[in-house]
């Protein structure tokens, strides 16, 4: 059974304690474009400006962000924020792992993905076709890095570190059906409360499912998710068609220039050589 | 909120790998054409269109394998490196793609030696009675359509994605064979030219000649480009707008559809059937314009659709 990870953003409080312990357990160094040296100390450059958030994006270093999205105004009394705990959603269907040349990325048997980084050779697929702007190249390996769903932690029978760190339970780890199955629940919670936008993201018609999937209190576009990601393959068939069409236009217009050509070249050289 | 996709970061290796690959495709598919109808007296345009594809074909191996992360592990496009096998990927365009580079390497290596045998530029004997009973038109025609899949894969691959540039229509790849088409043959015609100016040449009527066949067919590939040039850019809608925004659309517009594309196919249109018989050289500024607009044309579609140029 896929083992995977159901994130309740109705209770996330924003504390990043996920992001400190998936950094912390996979050793993840920090972000380099936020740290510059000045007289032999680190200090922090670039500031996002953007709310509680100085993480910015998932990256070969932050392989989870927290997304803070702040909405109304303090001014007028209305302001709220949207939290979201970020990271690879291990699809069912994954575009990272169907374009990826070299079999690099792969499944395991606990359904998670993982880039295999002694086989990654740096061509950089995997990031174009992942439409969650997931997978990041690690320029000082010359690899590409993602969540791997901790699967050293998994396969030892232990949780994530991101779900063990959250103090609220909104990151939950475990079995995908099960987890599913609790999802469901919760949204039906929550819209008797009158949360009337709670609605599940990744349940089985996204990719096949995401086996880390999402309840949120607004559309998907709130928190920065496509509503309906496709495979990158989607344009394989037709844009290959697209292609041999073009290719017979091309073709017959050569064979017919150089066709009447052919005749005629081997009818002058047949007379060249009888006489 | 929009969606925060990360980019490749596809940059001068993959753009000048697309724009030699289209040529050395378009080079090729022509030659091979020219081999299956042309008659003998074409033998020399045929031959320009194989001394370009194999050198280009390495540079693009070369150029492939430099934009890699890891360089050294280029290897593992080709082999898994669990088993040792070929394991191709028939899902990504990239694996297959680096297998008709591969495909396409030993077939246009085989067209190249077998010029220079026929010319008596490697005179080695045994080589040229082996030469001889190599179905030359098979390995043409296999060749070409390597070279087809080569010369549209690299618009096919950009299109498999999701950034909105690439993937909103699937038209790429056809846009880009039809550039490799029309970038392929201005190099045969630029070959010829430089040939035809050095004197090397054996007979200029007959090459005039054939360059206006083939010119013929470039300016079906040059019409058959801005039709898929124009209906790409409509159908992308929004996603248009880092193509079509600032110096990116100066330059698709400007330097691709009107310097590359309009102006050469109106100044090959007037030259036009009249010089069927009595053309002697190409115009070297049109071919030129063409290759400058196929370089272009990559360049802001790769670069601009990344948010990079």
């Amino acid at each position: 059974m896929p083992k995977g990870m159901f994130v309740d953003t109705s209770v996330c409080i924003g504390c990043k304690a996920c992001q400190v312990a998936c950094k912390e357990w996979n050793s993840l160094e920090g972000e380099p474009d936020h740290f510059q040296e000045v007289d032999g100390r680190l200090k922090a450059v670039n500031f996002t400006g953007n709310s509680y958030d100085n993480t910015g994006h998932l990256s070969a270093t932050n392989w989870r962000h927290v997304r803070f999205i702040e909405r109304g105004s303090s001014l007028e009394g209305n302001m709220s924020w949207l939290m979201m705990s970020d990271s690879c959603k291990h699809c069912a269907q994954a575009g990272c792992l169907e374009v990826c040349p070299t079999h690099a990325l792969m499944r395991t048997d606990l359904g998670n993905v993982v880039v295999e980084q002694d086989v990654c050779n740096g061509c950089r697929a995997c990031i174009a076709a992942c439409p969650f702007g997931v997978i990041s190249y690690n320029q000082q390996t010359g690899r590409v890095n993602k969540c791997t769903l901790c699967d050293d932690r998994i396969h030892k029978g232990l949780e994530t570190a991101c779900a063990k760190a959250c103090p609220t339970d909104s990151i939950v780890f475990g079995e995908v059906d099960e987890l599913r199955a609790q999802a469901r629940q919760r949204v039906d919670t929550l819209k008797t409360l009158g949360y009337n936008k709670a609605q599940l993201y990744g349940d089985t018609d996204i990719l096949g499912g995401l086996n880390v999937f999402y309840l949120l209190l607004d559309d998907p576009e709130e928190y920065g998710q496509p509503r309906a990601p496709q495979l990158p393959q989607k344009n394989l068939i037709p844009g290959s068609l697209a292609s041999i069409g073009t290719a017979i236009v091309l073709g017959l217009s050569a064979l017919i220039a150089f066709r009447e050509r052919g005749s005629n070249g081997r009818h002058q050289t047949s007379t060249r050589e009888e006489a | 909120m929009p969606v925060q996709l990360q980019i490749p970061e596809w940059e001068w290796w993959i753009v000048w790998y697309f724009f030699l690959g289209g040529i050395a495709g378009g080079a090729y598919f022509t030659s091979a054409i020219i081999e299956l109808v042309g008659g003998p007296q074409d033998r020399p345009i045929a031959r320009m269109g194989y001394y370009i594809a194999f050198p280009l074909a390495v540079v693009c191996g070369l150029l492939l394998t430099l934009d890699l992360g890891r360089p050294a592990s280029f290897w593992h496009m080709l082999v898994y490196s669990r088993t040792f096998l070929p394991w191709p990927v028939w899902d990504s365009p990239i694996s297959v793609g680096a297998y008709a580079l591969l495909v396409f390497g030993l077939f246009s290596f085989l067209s190249f030696v077998d010029a220079l045998v026929e010319t008596g530029r490697l005179p080695w004997a045994p080589l040229r009675e082996k030469y001889s009973g190599l179905p030359r038109k098979v390995y043409s025609l296999l060749g070409a359509l390597s070279g087809f899949f080569l010369a549209s894969y690299t618009g096919v691959l950009l299109a498999t994605t999701h950034l909105p540039a690439w993937s909103t229509n699937p038209l790429l790849g056809a846009l880009f064979l039809a550039s490799g088409a029309s970038t392929g043959m201005a190099a045969v015609g630029l070959g010829l030219a430089s040939s035809l100016r050095s004197g090397q040449a054996l007979n200029r009527d007959w090459i005039g000649e054939g360059w206006a066949r083939l010119k013929q067919a470039d300016n079906v590939a040059l019409i058959v480009e801005i039709v898929l040039l124009v209906l790409f850019l409509a159908l992308l809608g929004a996603a248009a707008w880092p193509l079509l925004s600032g110096v990116n659309g100066v330059l698709l517009i400007g330097g691709v559809l009107i310097l590359g594309l309009a102006i050469p196919l109106a100044m090959q249109l007037r030259g036009g059937s009249r010089r069927i018989k009595t053309s002697t050289s190409p115009t070297v500024l049109v071919l030129v314009l063409i290759l400058l607009g196929g370089l272009i044309m990559r360049t802001v579609i790769v670069m601009g659709g990344q948010g990079l140029l």
